[in-house]
């Protein structure tokens, strides 16, 4: 494991998503968050918490930053996506549906468009950080003769 | 790619992933997550609806699946095990965390002790997936066979 790589991947896909994700559903997609949100008038809060959101996006950008470390060869933009696109579908339809199981805050409808967008936001994050990770160098595992 | 070993990779963590969660979180841990909840009433079914969740432990299971086999080498309990655990954790303290930065449902300790029940929850499945994936042969193994 290449912790330096795992670093840069972690921050730079952090950033990334926190930016991307900000456009998508704090600007782009709140209203219909809400009009699909039985209980938006009791629950959500009134300012969303940043640096809880931002915390966020640093556990799912590890695992994606994981995830293209561990890949064999190069990183590549097409290839951060997909992987990104991937993940993040699979994570947010597995929490939603989960969520979805307990609570009936969200229409059936969020349900199916939220693990859509979720893969754009990763799918945006993972080829960003694939094209950073692309550029920097691996750590001692991959300079062995040096 | 091998896609057999993915398919039966994920149905086995989606079934295991459904019974290790029913033990944790609705039998073992409910009466701590019910009263670290803001506003159960109104918010929260009064019963748990187990397709939907069935089918959102299926994404989660190919999750783990997919992180098993992107490892190098045959597949072992401990290494499902730990695959599964940290994959578990990560996400559903980046899930957990989102959740409470939008809502008020949850008090902010359920954030940090949940994803460790999670981590148990998919290690347990990651071990189970693997011992599972060691006894399925290769595709690829197979044919130059």
């Amino acid at each position: 494991m290449d912790m330096k790589r795992l670093a840069i991947g972690t921050l730079v896909g952090v950033v990334t998503m926190h930016i991307v994700g900000y456009l998508m559903f704090d600007l782009a997609t709140v209203s219909f968050y809400n009009a699909n949100d039985a209980a938006a008038a009791t629950f959500n809060r009134e300012v969303n918490l940043q640096w809880s959101i931002g915390l966020g996006n640093l556990a799912l950008a590890a695992l994606l930053a994981l995830c293209l470390t561990n890949r064999a060869g190069p990183s590549t933009i097409a290839g951060g996506l997909l992987t990104g696109a991937v993940v993040g579908f699979l994570v947010w339809f597995g929490v939603d549906f989960t969520f979805y199981g307990y609570q009936s805050r969200w229409s059936l409808t969020l349900i199916f468009v939220d693990p859509l967008l979720g893969a754009i936001q990763m799918g945006i994050g993972g080829a960003v950080l694939a094209a950073v990770l692309a550029r920097v160098t691996g750590g001692a595992s991959m300079r062995p003769a040096e | 790619m091998d896609m057999k070993r993915l398919a039966i990779g994920t149905i086995v963590g989606g079934i295991t992933l459904f019974a290790v969660g029913y033990v944790i979180f609705d039998v073992a841990t409910a009466s701590f997550y019910a009263e670290n909840l803001i506003d159960v009433d109104s918010a929260y079914r009064d019963t748990p609806d187990h397709l939907l969740q069935a089918l959102g432990n299926l994404a989660l299971g190919a999750l783990v699946t997919l992180g098993i086999l992107s490892r190098p080498g045959t597949p072992t309990v401990t290494s499902g095990l730990l695959t599964g655990a940290l994959i578990g954790f990560l996400v559903w303290l980046g899930a957990d965390l989102t959740l409470v930065s939008l809502t008020n449902v949850w008090n902010s300790i359920i954030v940090f002790i949940d994803p460790l029940f999670e981590g148990l929850h998919h290690g347990i499945a990651g071990a189970v997936i693997a011992a599972v994936l060691a006894r399925v042969p290769n595709s690829a193994m197979r044919s130059a066979e």
